[in-house]
């Protein structure tokens, strides 16, 4: 088990990972940021990113499913964004983003799982 | 300033783009920090008048917080309740910013989105101050 700190920490160790956060997606807040630089402010794509959540929990419900969202990937020119809901249904989300160049997609996604299976709040 | 009727319009305009902007926004006062109403933007079921005088009351406790704490000047204080928030903005030294939003508002996206208006409402009621009848 790991705590915020720790997770974070590690999710940066990920090849390619320029900016994490783990956000609270009822508030839009975040309860930790690592990375970002001075390109990417962190607590922007957070508050924005919790929309994204929003919306598609919004369309499975409407939709009618009863099924969860486990991760959900944003493919930009030159970057992947990683939203992966934590399980038990706490309201969170981890918010990784890679650069695409030196990123390992299907790596990334499975040291994302590993990191949100260990993170305790 | 748009040239109208309404020497606010502009201010008017901010309000509005600010609930349409963002989910979960109910409305929004502008308050002076003595509590007296200065506008609002499509309130209903409050009282206007009673959102700026409570506006009044979290900035006046904020501010003191601030003062003692000697952590400067007020800037903004959210009070969130079961269902909803209250977010209370500086506006300039001498107005507020009150935002209500239900249960369901995105509060970060709120803040990130009402502080850049804050500056340009305090840069409008600046101007309109100065007006014979401001």
């Amino acid at each position: 088990m790991a705590n915020i700190e720790t997770s974070l920490k590690e999710a940066m160790t990920i090849d390619g990972a320029i900016g994490v956060a783990l956000v609270d997606y009822t508030s839009g807040l975040t309860l930790g940021t690592l990375g970002g630089g001075t390109t990417m402010d962190m607590n922007i794509a957070a508050a924005g990113n919790t929309d994204v959540v929003r919306a598609k929990l919004r369309t499975l419900e409407m939709l009618g499913f009863s099924d969860g969202i486990e991760d959900i990937l944003i493919t930009l020119d030159s970057q992947y964004h990683l939203i992966r809901l934590l399980a038990g249904s706490q309201g969170l989300f981890l918010y990784l983003s890679l650069s695409k160049s030196r990123a390992n997609l299907g790596l990334a996604r499975h040291q994302l799982r590993k990191i949100e299976a260990e993170l305790e709040i | 300033m748009t040239s109208g009727s309404d020497p606010y319009q502009s201010v008017r305009d901010e309000l509005a783009a600010l609930r349409q902007q963002l989910t979960g926004v109910r409305g929004c006062v502008i308050a002076g920090v003595d509590g007296l109403l200065i506008l609002h933007d499509s309130i209903t079921g409050f009282e206007p008048h009673d959102v700026a005088a409570l506006s009044a009351g979290a900035y006046g406790i904020s501010r003191t917080t601030g003062s003692v704490l000697g952590q400067g000047a007020f800037s903004e204080v959210t009070i969130r309740s079961k269902d909803g928030y209250l977010a209370v903005y500086a506006v300039g030294e001498l107005a507020l910013l009150a935002v209500i939003g239900d249960s369901g508002s995105n509060i970060a996206r709120l803040h990130l989105e009402a502080r850049p208006v804050t500056q340009r409402l305090a840069e409008k009621l600046a101007i309109e101050t100065s007006h014979p009848f401001g």
